[in-house]
């Protein structure tokens, strides 16, 4: 199955992020790695929020990310949300 | 164009850290795969456009190149045209680029050491950049 996990995030993100973002980093490569995180990017114009991609049995491995992501437990992420996603069509 | 720290700092016994440019005119894209070099602990240097990429190549001895191929005012191709002596170049593309990999190959394909897709996987970029490494230490031996 696919999540997404929408981030919605403070105005001065790109200020603050810049000590956490090296954890956050590791953090999602390590999910990319194992087959969990497909993609992964922030929103363009304003980069105000972040969309991510998650292929799982069920939505704990999203769950946890967010438990883990030191933008959220920051205080980076304003508030976050989890979908299922019923894809139709694409290739990857 | 901006310079980058590496991750971890350097014991003296240690070998000089690779200096990696990344070419993107995305500034979310070059600073994430600025970031992600950084962390594994290379310098990375990065430019906007190939023009701004080939500014830094004329005075600064890259080890690996990481191009965009769709930037303005010089796109990767020129770039891989006009480089010499080049480093090793990993060409980093969209399925929406005007130009293909297959285009980068068929021109300049001596200068182009691996293609990778958007969005790259980091592992992928990491591994493509130390076997870039790799390849250029065997030819120094």
């Amino acid at each position: 199955m696919y999540y997404l996990l929408f981030y919605n995030v403070v105005d001065d993100f790109l200020q603050r992020r810049r000590p956490l973002r090296q954890e956050h980093l590791e953090l999602a490569r390590e999910a990319n790695e194992r087959g969990e995180l497909v993609l992964a990017g922030a929103y363009a114009d304003p980069p105000d929020g972040a969309a991510l991609v998650f292929r799982a049995d069920d939505d704990s491995v999203v769950r946890d990310f967010v438990a883990r992501d030191p933008y959220v437990r920051e205080g980076l992420v304003k508030n976050w949300s989890i979908r299922q996603w019923t894809v139709v069509m694409g290739d990857e | 164009m901006s310079l980058s720290d590496a991750g971890q700092g350097s014991a003296p016994w240690e070998p000089a850290p690779r200096l990696v440019m990344i070419a993107d005119d995305n500034e979310a894209m070059r600073e994430t795969l600025a970031d992600i070099m950084a962390g594994e602990g290379y310098l990375v240097v990065e430019a906007e456009d190939g023009q701004a990429a080939l500014d830094v190549l004329a005075s600064s001895p890259v080890d690996v190149l990481i191009l965009d191929l769709a930037m303005p005012r010089m796109d990767g191709i020129e770039v891989l045209e006009k480089i010499r002596p080049a480093p090793p170049v990993v060409v980093v593309y969209s399925a929406f680029d005007y130009y293909t990999p297959g285009d980068a190959r068929s021109r300049v394909g001596s200068k182009v050491f691996r293609t990778l897709r958007k969005p790259v996987a980091p592992a992928q970029l990491l591994s493509a950049v130390a076997d870039a490494i790799e390849e250029l230490d065997g030819h120094d031996r």
